[in-house]
């Protein structure tokens, strides 16, 4: 019979209602929810009596839990970086860092560090990487053969208020959200990157050449929410949008072209359970795809820890992880300083 | 009425399907010179407005250009008006019939079209496709810039004003395996229009559809290719000023497309 892997929560807002409590909660013969913490004792007591879990004191006290193998923190990104070497240092197994892993460059590489040294499985919370349409398009190009000409991530959603609706209903009444107004532009492209994004990113940079360091060479913002960034990276052009509107439709895309091949994927929305999304390959030898199948990336990525922990699966390379947000670090300070620069003249 | 035609320009045998669609209308004419035509078909290839001049000098009085490339056809739209012959250009993409029916619920609302495309053909082809199909949907004083670019990949950006409304635009194109495809998106804050094509086929319809708070509006597919669809509206039609005015325009956007080459920034 296999051990169940103990999980302690650290930050109990609606990502981690939504997303995790209720992909583990289908789980249970992998998975059980040790020990909880959150800044706000009512979220944390409510989120503990329903998942019939612990109430730590502080992230010390839940990182020292021996019952805990495995971390998630779903905090805010500038907790990141301390809360995941601490939990790494305190001889957990695995951390699952909702993106974005961490708010700098230098945070990054010493989390990766840590886990690296102390042998831990650092993963970031960015689904679309577990989906098995990604997954099924990385062992097609698994040769590195295929040069794009041009990337496009396209992302076409309504509010995030409406998923969380759809997938869960809060413990505790949440508190007003900041709007974009509440941003300067260029703060506000900043967290479109580090938080919309993002998602897409690290398979962005999958596509590229390796190596490459991306020049934002174009930048604005959308109305109602929104970005359109153009980026160059090496040979490679690379057209990340996404409009936010008031309607229900939703249209999330990732598509690579060039002479050799056409990659094309259409992704399911977060926080719902919509099952995986879909890719076709189409080349000289003619169309091949993956059909949208029952499991997420969420899913997907829980798989991938209890497949890690019972060693049954390598660990990802710590620095990957680091490697991609110095990338959506790189593209998010670039588009915030060409809007400021817009904004001056 | 049947109306001789004959077929000019290094890829006729494109023209030849076309004629064939509408056998009670046309008849093929080999040789317009002996026995004159009615109507010349050009083919928009390389120096297409000289072969149209000719057409026109030797007497054809109406010359329709398929899928013309950029050129400055001002001299042949005035030696038209002045040979009293007509002119006209009809092209696969900007001549779909669902087009119109796209145009008419572009309203005020939409801020912001997004044309993304990919050929396994020319680059310059697919963007300069793409500036025709900002035109065919009624939008006005383009005014744009490469953003990036190189040989196989392009991302343009600019506005353009549509009725009294000035709109973003952004144009990506790819040079990728299969036939042209392009998807047009327009983004407003309580609707999604979406127009997607693919070439290859003449009669392939392009799906186009709304997406709003009360749910999705899919047109009707129309299997109709747009080359046929825009040359049976000239048939139809004798409005030899308008058609010598979009000719005059294709100037304007010849030379946008030749800055959008040439300048990136």
């Amino acid at each position: 019979m296999k051990q169940v892997i103990g999980v302690g929560i650290v930050g109990t807002g609606l990502a981690f209602q939504a997303i995790h409590a209720c992909r583990l909660a289908s789980m249970t013969a992998d998975f059980a929810v040790r020990a909880v913490w959150d800044p706000d004792c009512g979220r944390a007591d409510a989120a503990g009596q329903w998942l019939g879990a612990r109430v730590a004191t502080d992230c010390e006290d839940l990182f020292a839990d021996p019952d805990v193998d495995v971390v998630v923190l779903a905090s805010p990104a500038r907790f990141h970086a301390e809360q995941a070497i601490a939990a790494i240092n305190a001889g957990k197994r695995a951390v699952l860092v909702e993106k974005p892993l961490c708010a700098t460059p230098e945070e990054a590489d010493a989390i990766a560090r840590a886990a690296l040294e102390r042998g831990v499985a650092l993963l970031v919370g960015a689904m679309h990487l577990h989906d098995p349409a990604w997954l099924a398009s990385e062992a097609l190009l698994e040769d590195n053969s295929f040069a794009p000409a041009m990337v496009r991530s396209s992302i076409i959603l309504p509010p995030n208020a409406r998923f969380e609706e759809w997938s869960t209903e809060p413990l505790l009444p949440v508190a007003a959200q900041p709007t974009a107004r509440t941003f300067a532009p260029a703060d506000l492209i900043r967290l479109c990157v580090l938080e919309l994004a993002i998602h897409d990113l690290p398979m962005v940079r999958r596509l590229l050449p390796p190596g490459v360091e991306p020049r934002v060479v174009s930048a604005r913002l959308r109305q109602p929410f929104g970005y359109a960034i153009s980026l160059v990276a090496g040979d490679v052009l690379v057209d990340l949008t996404c409009t936010v509107h008031g309607h229900w439709q939703t249209d999330w895309t990732l598509e690579a072209v060039g002479p050799a091949g056409r990659l094309k994927l259409d992704f399911t929305p977060s926080f719902v359970d919509a099952g995986s999304g879909s890719m076709t390959w189409q080349d000289k030898q003619g169309l091949r795809g993956h059909a949208s199948s029952d499991e997420n990336g969420y899913y997907g990525q829980w798989q991938a820890i209890a497949a890690m922990l019972r060693a049954e699966r390598a660990l990802p390379d710590p620095f990957a992880a680091a490697g991609d947000f110095r990338f959506a670090h790189a593209i998010a300070e670039q588009a915030s300083e060409l809007i400021a620069a817009e904004a001056f003249a | 009425m049947t109306i001789a035609v004959t077929l000019g320009g290094e890829r006729f045998e494109r023209g030849l399907g076309l004629v064939a669609s509408l056998p009670r209308t046309l008849r093929l004419s080999q040789d317009p010179f002996k026995a004159p035509a009615d109507l010349v078909l050009v083919d928009g290839g390389a120096e297409w407005t000289d072969r149209a001049a000719v057409a026109i000098e030797a007497g054809i009085r109406t010359v329709v250009v398929l899928d013309p490339t950029p050129a400055d056809p001002t001299s042949l739209a005035d030696a038209a008006d002045a040979l009293g012959a007509r002119v006209a250009t009809v092209c696969s993409l900007t001549d779909l019939a669902s087009l119109g029916p796209l145009r008419a619920r572009l309203d005020d609302g939409f801020s912001e079209f997004v044309l993304d495309g990919s050929t396994d053909g020319r680059l310059d082809d697919l963007l300069f496709s793409h500036l025709r199909l900002l035109q065919s949907l009624g939008i006005e004083d383009l005014q744009m810039h490469a953003v990036a670019r190189s040989g196989d990949a392009y991302i343009i950006e600019g506005t353009g004003r549509l009725g009294s409304t000035s709109r973003r635009l952004r144009l990506t194109g790819a040079r990728g395996p299969g036939s042209a495809r392009t998807c047009l998106v327009g983004h407003a804050v309580g609707a999604t229009a979406r127009l997607v094509w693919q070439a290859g086929t003449e009669a392939r319809p392009a799906k186009v559809s709304f997406a709003d708070a009360d749910g999705l509006l899919v047109l009707p597919a129309i299997h109709e290719g747009g080359r046929r669809h825009g040359l049976r509206s000239i048939l139809a039609g004798s409005d030899a000023a308008q058609d010598h005015a979009h000719l005059r325009q294709l100037r304007c956007l010849s030379d946008l497309f030749h800055s959008l080459l040439h300048n990136s920034r």
